[in-house]
């Protein structure tokens, strides 16, 4: 009689905590996330069990990207696919292109373009100006007052990208000297495209003919290559 | 009206576009017979793999054609690009479709591939060879100075692109 007694307790005493459980799980605030999740998860899990439709899915893909690139392909070398099969290969877009984005780059800076034109001008005129293939322009101006020479570089960026590092150095000649808190050599920085710069260096003479200031720009391009143009025979100004 | 004759204009480079039928012409029938169907995860993986690539392939033919010589013929070139895609790879287009070949092995998903990949691979990079031996014979130091600080096919390392000849230690 003790047995069964005790037994029915244990029984009472485990649906109690059954009963609790379920309470306990039901007021869980989880609940509405779950259902929530369940009803937006669910239609995409029967998708990825849709063996056939996954297939179609990833075949569509492919095949999307696979046109997409042939004709990127097909549009960019259309003049060279025209040419080979029509027998005609000069081609006539390369002038066309370069000219119409120099239109652009004129349209858009125009008083970087003054500037540089002017610059030009004064290099016309002077006929003292040096670049090379980079298309950067250097030229020089000294003003002389006494034993003081102002020796003045400017650097016009002619070529289509930006230069950085641009560096002026002097080779100074014989009695002809840097003054107090001025250097030989002067960091200028960075110009961009169509733009000048100028740098001024304080020298003084010890006799030496300032015409004989020579010297070089060095600066990296946009391949990252070091490019040096020489300073020109500077022009003497009073 | 031009002021340019017929014959001093730079003729079309033909060359890359003839191997890209080839090799592009090829892979569509091999795409068509012998793309694996299956779907599972690893699939999608690959098709994944294969989108960046194609992407990749998209953006370099791009970058490569903003400049009007990638268009001419090496011999006719009278100066070479430094800037944009060029001053990292010297071959753009050649590495776009290679990169394009590796996307097709992960759409395409089958081993019959494997050896023919290798060949296309092999077809550009012989293509490109040939082409900078031009490209020196009429550059000579300048355009090897160039090699030195790019990449045939893929963007140099920082200590690539800063090979240079200043007197800055730096470089």
């Amino acid at each position: 009689m003790d047995m069964i007694s005790s037994t029915f307790s244990i029984a009472t005493l485990f649906s109690t905590t059954l009963n609790l459980g379920i309470t306990t799980l039901q007021a869980s605030p989880w609940n509405p996330i779950i259902d929530f999740l369940n009803a937006l998860l669910n239609p995409l899990f029967d998708l990825w069990e849709n063996y056939s439709l996954r297939a179609t899915i990833l075949s569509t893909i492919i095949w999307s990207f696979l046109v997409t690139c042939g004709l990127v392909f097909i549009l960019l070398e259309s003049p060279s696919i025209i040419s080979l099969f029509s027998g005609k290969q000069e081609m006539h877009t390369q002038q066309r292109r370069t000219s119409k984005v120099r239109h652009l780059r004129t349209e858009a800076k125009p008083e970087i373009q003054k500037a540089t034109r002017k610059t030009e001008n004064q290099e016309g005129q002077n006929g003292q100006s040096s670049s090379n293939k980079t298309g950067v322009h250097v030229s020089s101006i000294i003003k002389k007052h006494h034993d003081k020479i102002a020796f003045r570089v400017t650097i016009t960026n002619g070529s289509d990208s930006k230069i950085d590092m641009v560096v002026v150095d002097l080779e100074l000649p014989k009695g002809i000297e840097t003054d107090i808190g001025s250097f030989r050599m002067q960091r200028v920085g960075s110009i961009e495209s169509g733009e000048s710069a100028t740098t001024e260096f304080a020298l003084k003479s010890m006799g030496g003919d300032p015409t004989k200031i020579q010297g070089q720009v060095e600066f990296l391009g946009a391949s990252y290559e070091v490019s040096k143009v020489p300073i020109s025979k500077p022009n003497l100004e009073d | 009206m031009s002021n340019h004759n017929e014959s001093d204009l730079p003729e079309n480079n033909f060359w890359p576009t003839l191997i890209a039928i080839i090799n592009f012409g090829a892979l569509v029938l091999l795409a068509v017979d012998y793309m694996n169907p299956s779907a599972h995860l690893w699939d999608f993986i690959l098709v994944g793999v294969g989108i960046y690539f194609s992407f990749k392939f998209i953006s370099m033919m791009r970058k490569a054609h903003e400049f009007p010589e990638t268009r001419v013929i090496p011999q006719d070139r009278k100066s070479f690009p430094k800037e944009g895609i060029y001053a990292r790879i010297r071959h753009p287009v050649g590495a776009a479709a290679i990169y394009m070949n590796i996307a097709y092995v992960c759409f395409i998903r089958n081993f019959a591939l494997i050896p023919i990949i290798p060949i296309f691979v092999a077809l550009w990079y012989i293509y490109e060879v040939y082409e900078e031996r031009i490209m020196v014979d009429l550059f000579g130091d300048e355009y090897r100075e160039y090699m030195k600080s790019t990449g045939m096919f893929r963007g140099g390392g920082a200590d690539l692109q800063r090979h240079t000849s200043s007197g800055y230690g730096m470089y």
